[in-house]
């Protein structure tokens, strides 16, 4: 009888090719899940059809996946794309939060000496008073440039103390180490700025006394190696050792006036509209006013929008994806009465507007998540985006049930203003859900450093509706 | 070429007990940890990806992978009686053929140890999400969403380090495994202190190749193709690359003095 007697090659090939397939396979199932990452819209309460006259775009940015993915709404239509293995978004889809309006308060020049010689040095610190001062303001542009200027003097009724560090965060000058000051002048300022054109704006406010309050041009600002290069101009007194240094009291970079509002007491935000300059202020009777201006800095427009509010009211401004709108959230009376207010420019030209009360839909809910408030071009229908999330109860041993949520997406409402009623509801399936574990984790578990990296998953998600439309385009 | 397809094979035939061994062994802790972790209360808010990782599988993938290079490299293993070079005396080989057959033998060992890995992830998908899933229901009360083997292999970094989606990587995965198969014929060619040499040198060479695939693949995602992080990657991947030349030397001579025997 004939024995079978395989031969072991033919195993081991078996084996390998089998390998080879289910490799094959676990990158189609990769290709394939990375593909069902894309945004859905779920349509849950009237016609599709009312998404007509919006346009609207989002980037998603999942670390664990390293991917990104676009999906943006035009004509009503849905169209989405992944980006594999890559986790940055374009640059102009990443929103400018990298602006920067710090005050610092440091010496006056003819102090300096002074404080020099009182100068007392131990470990790494060396400390003085000083009486008079110089409140200089550090800001910072999305493009990495910097100015500093010299916005109000502010003389100390009894010595204060001052501080150097030879090296540190805040360089290597004297200035006001604690709550000094502090009161009138805080770290940080309100971020009144926007890109206009080719040149930078930013508002001042009444505290800067040496500036006109307003808005201002930036014309010169240094980048990082410039301010590097600039000439020493003082000395600090370390010990034994005096070191030059660039001081703190000296500015660089400059401004030029643009546009003063009429009888301003505050300004609250800057926006660009179309090719226009929109300045909200409040006035000062205590009117919230907008004013439109155009490049020669003169007011094409002056709309009032509310009178008289107190001085009790916050201004939030929310994105609307659109050159020609723009839009503010204002909370009135201590925030019990919410108004929307969107502004838009119409076909002729012409700046229009309306206020909406804030508890528009009834719920209420609406607006604390409102990422994204459009009008159509009509002006009848409004486009309201806010994040859904799905709400559960965790019960951990030996600990209290925490209420915590989730991220499921976005919900996309339009509200027809002739109707005055909601005539379509979406839900924007982003993929957020599949992060849900991250926020409900034990923050306890947690492992850093090189442990951090291979023995744990960071499945930090965020979405973002970057100010301008996009067309779909990553920097690949 | 069919001589070559004989030495693997019969190169095969001595390991195959050991490396299925090693296989088995690999999975039954992947298994128990992967479930053991499931069924904590303090994991939850953990998906598959999230307790593979959190019960150190990703370091220990390497490892193992280091393993089965030692272990393609033991079928000429002699236990120190006979002359290690046993098949260059009794066979009619070219004395180059020797290494070419252990390099074959260990890049097919890695081929399925890698595709062993994907098949133990589809299969420990299914009964470690129900476990972590009865465990949820008993301490969330809401809707949880349901997760899918997609997003699983894809939120795992091991898998997006060997399957990659994009064409151009497949040669560093292919490069990292072709490197550790010539340190493993290396092994395979040396004896006594330099066999130990070798395998120390294998070692170095699997961590760094490791940690080398794993940051071409950070510098990738994060388009942080910068000088500086350029030549970390190029020093690290000449610390990969200089053990295995070493090696290669090592093992030349070995097959060189073999003959003269």
């Amino acid at each position: 009888m004939h024995t079978k007697k395989q031969s072991p090659a033919r195993g081991l090939a078996v084996l390998a090719i089998v390998s080879v397939l289910v490799l094959g396979m676990g990158t189609a199932v990769r290709m394939v899940g990375l593909q069902k990452m894309q945004t859905r819209l779920i349509d849950e309460y009237g016609d599709h059809q009312a998404l007509q006259p919006f346009q609207l775009s989002a980037y998603s940015r999942f670390q664990a996946e390293n991917a990104i993915t676009f999906v943006a709404l035009e004509n009503g239509q849905l169209s989405g794309q992944v980006f594999p293995e890559q986790v940055r978004l374009p640059e102009n889809a990443s929103l400018p939060d990298d602006f920067d309006d710090l005050n610092i308060i440091t010496i006056a020049p003819e102090e300096r000496d002074a404080v020099n010689q009182k100068a007392s040095y131990s470990g790494n610190t060396a400390t003085s008073s000083a009486q008079s001062l110089w409140v200089m303001r550090l800001i910072t542009l999305p493009d990495n440039t910097s100015l500093r200027l010299h916005i109000a003097d502010y003389q100390a009724d009894e010595p204060v103390e001052v501080m150097s560090y030879p090296a540190a965060w805040s360089g290597m000058d004297w200035d006001v180490f604690g709550d000094y000051g502090r009161q009138a002048y805080p770290q940080w300022t309100s971020n009144l700025y926007v890109r206009w054109g080719d040149s930078w704006m930013i508002g001042l406010n009444k505290d800067s006394i040496l500036y006109q309050p307003g808005i201002w041009r930036v014309t010169e600002s240094l980048s990082e190696e410039e301010v590097q290069t600039l000439p020493t101009d003082g000395k600090v007194q370390y010990g034994d050792i005096s070191v030059d240094v660039l001081n703190k009291s000296t500015e660089y970079g400059s401004v030029e006036l643009f546009y003063v509002p009429q009888n301003l007491e505050e300004i609250l935000k800057c926006v660009t509209l179309d090719q226009y300059l929109g300045v909200l202020y409040q006035d000062t009777d205590g009117n919230i006013r907008f004013d439109l201006v155009d490049e020669n800095a003169s007011c094409l427009q002056q709309e009032l929008i509310f009178q008289d509010v107190g001085t009790e009211y916050s201004c939030t401004q929310v994105n609307t994806q659109q050159a020609d709108q723009s839009c503010f959230v204002l909370g009135l009376h201590q925030g019990t009465d919410y108004r929307i207010v969107s502004l838009q420019i119409d076909q002729s030209g012409k700046l229009e507007w309306i206020d909406l009360p804030g508890n528009l839909l009834n719920d209420g809910s609406l607006l604390p998540g409102t990422t994204v408030i459009q009008r159509s071009d009509d002006g009848r229908y409004l486009l309201f985006v806010g994040r859904e999330e799905n709400q559960i109860q965790v019960d951990r041993a030996f600990q209290q049930v925490d209420s915590l949520s989730y991220p499921i997406g976005y919900r996309l409402n339009v509200y027809d203003l002739n109707e005055k009623d909601v005539v379509y509801s979406g839900l924007l399936d982003t993929g957020a859900a599949k992060v849900w574990g991250s926020y409900v984790k034990n923050p306890s578990f947690m492992f850093y450093g090189l442990a951090g990296e291979l023995l744990s998953l960071n499945r930090d998600y965020y979405t973002v509706f970057p100010q301008e439309a996009q067309g779909g385009t990553t920097n690949d | 070429m069919k001589r070559l397809g004989r030495l693997v094979s019969w190169h095969w035939h001595l390991v195959r007990r050991p490396f299925m061994l090693l296989c088995g062994v690999y999975g039954a802790q992947q298994m128990a940890l992967l479930l053991l972790s499931a069924a904590r209360k303090e994991t939850l808010g953990m998906q598959m990806a999230d307790l593979f990782m959190g019960c150190g599988q990703l370091p220990l993938f390497f490892v193992t992978l280091y393993l089965v290079l030692l272990t393609a490299a033991s079928a000429t293993r002699s236990g120190g009686r006979s002359h290690m070079m046993y098949t260059l005396h009794t066979m009619p080989f070219s004395r180059l053929l020797f290494p070419a057959a252990q390099i074959l033998l260990s890049l097919l060992l890695q081929i399925i140890f890698t595709a062993w890995q994907v098949v133990l992830y589809t299969v420990f998908y299914f009964p470690v999400t129900a476990l972590s899933g009865r465990v949820a229901v008993g301490l969330v009360s809401g809707t949880l969403p349901a997760g899918s083997l997609f997003e699983e292999i894809n939120a795992n970094p091991l898998f997006q380090m060997l399957l990659p989606v994009r064409g151009g990587s497949w040669i560093w995965v292919i490069g990292f495994m072709l490197l550790l198969s010539i340190q493993s014929a290396c092994i395979a060619c040396c004896r006594g202190f330099r066999r130990a040499a070798a395998m120390f040198l294998a070692m170095v060479t699997a961590g760094v190749g490791a940690g080398s695939l794993y940051l071409r693949y950070y510098i990738e995602t994060n388009k942080a193709w910068e000088s500086g992080v350029n030549l970390l990657l190029l020093l690290i991947l000449g610390a990969a690359v200089l053990p295995a030349l070493l090696n290669l030397g090592s093992a030349l001579w070995a097959l060189y003095r073999a003959e003269k025997l």
